[in-house]
């Protein structure tokens, strides 16, 4: 029994070296169940099904192969991003590359663009390279996105001038690129718990002078040119190509970074911005402030401290001694033990998991209940009022922070930033249009859940396996069966079981 | 003290009195008391604008005497904004002149007027600071200066030992009282979660202009009826998980302080003023019409937060900040006509928070960079108004007021103090201006003196 416990530990983590893949006892259909609401958009049954055929380790390598759903582009011209946004529905409930299209999405909410400053067209390439970046190296997505128009004109680091006398480069990709997207405010410890000096106070990473340093070592790029065209100092937008470099309008100068690096005199702008991102990529605070993000996006608001120092380690080195490997990254936070604890037949941690933010709600509910999603879809709308308007966040800081704390002030809930009081009862409407009124371009088949209605016990088992890991408590279960019987036929018991369910506070936690 | 969900819960297992056609007679009797009362009525409310972004507050407000206005145009260049477009008005104190922004056109005549008045480069502090002391590091200063999402966070809930709560959630503790026996929230924001609003005892309320105060989907049937008690059930069963007893609470909150707000709202008739069409325009008229109904509410005292955003202007600052106040402006002015109609302009007082100002140097792309003290606005009857309190700072680079070499003002009026001026006319006791800005003591004065 010791042996098996410690070679299924040794499998999790992807090399069991003595056992060939599939000798121990498979997930069990809620195990795979919960693995897939940490991966996908959502557990299906086929998934559960596939999943528990192959086991994690071969899944994790099957979806790391799997090539990206299309994004589609939007004209130049076009005044909304919704073809975009009903395009994210029905690869999210149909692409076959689910776990790209998490981790994609988790870095859109990390390295941050928006529809409420860019303009329609910029925004399907952006997405696309994270897409592709996902599952590589953390450095090359930090230089693709620094590169990227898109990102260029949201943080205006893209026409950003040598300073002139009286002038100041422009600070807002320097500071944000620093605070936000690779390194925070403040030392970290390994664990990524905050760094204290010996008063007792935090040490912060940089101070303005640094983020003027950056800036400056940022200046020099503009849009690509048309090709065959000549680059002039400020080219026309084009969110098609990367940025390239116009040496005259480089700042030349030294530049002190973090940790007083310094970039040397004369320099050119792709050396500097190349010295800059080294720079940054390899201070030490990357891997916790990056992990722990990737942890809460994925499975839970609250991993503990060598949760996150187990996963950055990985970050630092993926065994093979490269820094920033993706997939190694996403491997151990998926394979971790604490992730993997709360499996059933076990029960999650008291603080174990995160509430489901609006596109996860609505992405499992449709998955879970099997619904078939059309190109054209109202759905985006229906995250829009929940405060999660796709791809248009009100600030480069998200619709909401890794650091938001639910009341009380102990634990960190990000996602709750945006539930509000009325948030929460628009969550209830939206359970009560899908399973009573309808949404334009969705289908879900009630038919098999009506056919069990005469049966409450097992429909609410049905919905259990469905929607709860097939952990579904008993009180609930008792609770729902007794609105059940109030109602007067097979078609009213059914989606009274199905509305309570999926408004609950149990689903809408993911756990 | 025991907490609202207490109270809820205290009020389901007792009989539910609370809600029994007796409480709501009662309920109703009391309120008309009140209008009958209106001339002595005892409410007051404060309404936070929050302006997302960091407003440059250099461009809100310009002192327009020759030494200062020089200065400013020398070291703002392309951003200076010219004289002649300014709105001037004179400061009651030494008589000196200013200018507001062009689009502020209405707080312009409610300077005029004495309702409304600027309190100059308030931030964030943990003591009062000079240049000498926060250059050579050996003072406490905020962590994470010119941080959006820190500074943000300071702004709205001060120094914060415990963790977890806002200022504006600490002044609703120590002044819930006197909304008893009413159980809606003293604070109310339409603006989604607000740190500032988040109390130790008490939580906000949330209202999403426009969008319906009840659940859809329910009628009157015993089916209906059998599924709306187990949805209330399903929201109180234990499930030992922290974050599911969060939506649960949530959610809890949500069901109860809409219905009594749906109540309230239901036998209102329409204000006749017109507020604009913009978000902010939205936000403020929701506002106005929660006050509109306080008697029914039973409140005293409200705190209601709103917010606009896009003013973190690192580029094109000229035309952004034009688009933004001419939003703010307008939606402003209507709201102050809206508490006139309601007979409470001198019982609501409308202040401005924002992340932090901006440098005066610009940068290379007709913006500006994160800085720190600003400018703010505070409006209302009670106000003391038509004049510029605290100190302007002085326009020079590396100057005395400046933490570096860019113009970011360090504040000489803390948060703290502008928030115990508000909270103190407010109605928070001089005992309890500790509990709501414990940082208060550090600074010499409690009251910035802006509000009669």
């Amino acid at each position: 029994m010791k042996l098996r416990l410690c070679c299924l530990s040794l499998l999790l983590a992807g090399a069991c070296p003595l056992l060939p893949a599939q000798s121990p006892s498979p997930m069990t259909p809620g195990a795979a169940a919960r693995f897939l609401d940490q991966s996908t958009w959502g557990a299906t049954p086929a998934d559960v099904a596939h999943l528990q055929a192959i086991g994690p380790s071969a899944w994790l390598g099957e979806q790391f192969a799997a090539s990206p759903s299309p994004i589609p582009d939007v004209a130049v011209d076009a005044r909304t991003l919704d073809p975009v946004r009903e395009a994210f529905f029905t690869n999210a409930t149909g692409g076959h590359d689910q776990l790209r299209q998490r981790v994609a999405f988790a870095l859109s909410e990390i390295w941050v663009v928006s529809n409420v400053k860019l303009r329609a067209p910029a925004i399907p390439p952006y997405l696309r390279l994270l897409a592709a970046d996902a599952f590589g190296n953390y450095f090359a997505l930090m230089n693709d996105v620094t590169l990227s128009p898109a990102m260029g004109h949201y943080l205006d680091m893209v026409d950003n001038d040598k300073p002139a006398a009286g002038q100041e480069a422009n600070e807002n990709y320097a500071r944000e690129l620093n605070q936000l997207f690779t390194i925070g405010t403040v030392m970290l410890n390994p664990d990524g718990t905050i760094m204290l000096d010996g008063t007792g106070q935090p040490i912060p990473t940089y101070d303005a002078s640094v983020v003027q340093a950056f800036a400056r070592a940022f200046t020099g790029w503009t849009y690509a040119p048309p090709p065959g065209a000549e680059s002039h100092k400020h080219n026309l937008k084009n969110w098609n190509a990367p940025m390239v470099a116009v040496e005259s309008n480089h700042d030349e100068g030294t530049k002190t970074l973090l940790n007083g690096q310094t970039l040397p005199a004369n320099q050119s702008a792709e050396e500097d911005l190349h010295g800059a991102l080294e720079n940054i990529f390899n201070h030490p605070n990357v891997g916790p402030f990056v992990c722990q993000q990737l942890i809460q996006h994925l499975v839970s608001s609250n991993p503990s401290p060598a949760y996150v120092q187990r996963v950055a380690a990985v970050f630092d080195n993926n065994g093979s001694g490269v820094r920033g490997d993706l997939q190694a990254v996403i491997r151990a936070i998926l394979l971790d033990t604490e992730a993997r604890a709360g499996d059933p037949p076990a029960t999650p941690a008291a603080n174990e998991g995160h509430l489901r933010e609006p596109v996860l709600y609505l992405t499992g509910l449709l998955r879970g209940l099997g619904a078939a999603v059309s190109a054209a879809n109202n759905l985006p709308q229906y995250t829009a009022i929940e405060g999660q308007p796709l791809y248009a966040p009100p600030s480069v800081f998200n619709y909401f922070s890794p650091g938001y704390r639910i009341a009380g002030g102990k634990l960190l809930g990000p996602e709750f930033q945006i539930q509000s009081p009325s948030v929460a009862m628009v969550r209830a409407d939206l359970a009560n249009t899908l399973v009573y009124g309808g949404i334009a371009g969705v289908q879900v088949d009630e038919a098999p859940f009506i056919a069990l209605a005469a049966n409450p016990g097992a429909l609410l088992d049905h919905l259990s396996a469905l929607l709860f890991h097939g952990q579904m408590p008993g009180d609930m279960n008792a609770t729902i069966a007794t609105a059940m019987a109030a109602a007067p036929d097979a078609t009213s018991k059914a989606q009274a079981a199905l509305y309570l369910a999926a408004s609950s506070s149990q689903y809408q936690v993911e756990r | 003290m025991i907490s609202r969900r207490q109270i809820l819960q205290l009020a389901c297992c007792g009989g539910g009195l609370a809600f029994s056609p007796l409480g709501r007679l009662g309920f109703r009797t009391l309120g008309a008391m009140n209008a009958y009362a209106q001339s002595t009525e005892d409410y007051r409310a404060l309404v936070c604008v929050f302006l997302f972004g960091g407003n440059d507050g250099n461009n809100t407000i310009v002192p327009l005497d020759t030494a200062s206005y020089d200065a400013y145009t020398q070291i703002r260049g392309s951003l200076a904004l010219p004289s002649s477009s300014l709105l001037p008005v004179t400061a009651k104190t030494g008589a000196r002149g200013f200018g507001f922004h062009s689009k502020l056109v209405n707080l312009q005549k409610l300077f005029t007027g004495g309702q409304a008045a600027v309190v100059a480069n308030v931030g964030t502090l943990l003591q009062p600071l000079t240049r000498t002391q926060y250059l050579a590091g050996n003072a406490a200063t905020p962590e994470n200066l010119f941080s959006h999402s820190d500074q943000q966070l300071q702004w709205q809930t001060s120094y914060d030992a415990a963790g977890g709560t806002g200022w504006g959630g600490r002044a609703a503790d120590k002044v819930s009282y006197m909304n008893a026996p009413s159980m809606f929230p003293t604070f109310l924001s339409v603006a989604g979660n607000a740190a500032i609003g988040q109390g130790g005892d008490t939580s906000p309320a949330t209202v999403i202009p426009g969008a319906p105060l009840e659940l859809t989907g329910f009628g009157f049937s015993a089916a209906d009826n059998a599924r709306k008690l187990a949805l209330q059930q399903l929201l109180t069963l234990d499930t030992g998980a922290a974050l599911v007893q969060q939506a649960d609470t949530t959610m809890q909150n949500g069901l109860s302080d809409s219905s009594t707000l749906q109540k309230a709202l239901s036998g209102a008739s329409p204000l006749t003023t017109a507020f604009p069409k913009s978000t902010l325009g939205a936000q403020l008229q929701q506002i106005a019409q929660v006050i509109q109904v306080r008697n029914e509410l039973g409140m005293k005292r409200q705190i209601f937060f709103c917010s606009l955003g896009g003013f973190d202007t690192h580029t094109d600052q000229l035309n952004t900040q034009d688009t933004l106040f001419a939003q703010l402006d307008p939606a402003l002015a209507a709201f102050v006509s809206a508490t006139q109609e309601l007979g409470v302009e001198n019982a609501v007082t409308t202040f401005t928070e924002s992340d932090f100002a901006r440098t005066l140097q610009p940068n290379t792309n007709g913006g500006t960079d994160h800085a720190w003290g600003s400018h703010h606005l505070v409006v209302g009857g009670a106000v003391a108004g038509g004049d510029v309190y605290g100190q302007f700072p002085e326009f020079a680079l590396g100057g005395p007021n400046d933490a570096g070499s860019a113009g970011r003002w360090i504040p000489t009026i803390a948060l703290d103090q502008y928030g115990a001026t508000l909270a103190s006319w407010f109605g928070v006791g001089s005992a309890d201006l500790s509990y709501v800005f414990p940082n208060l003591p550090s600074f010499p004065g409690a009251n910035v003196g802006f509000l009669s």
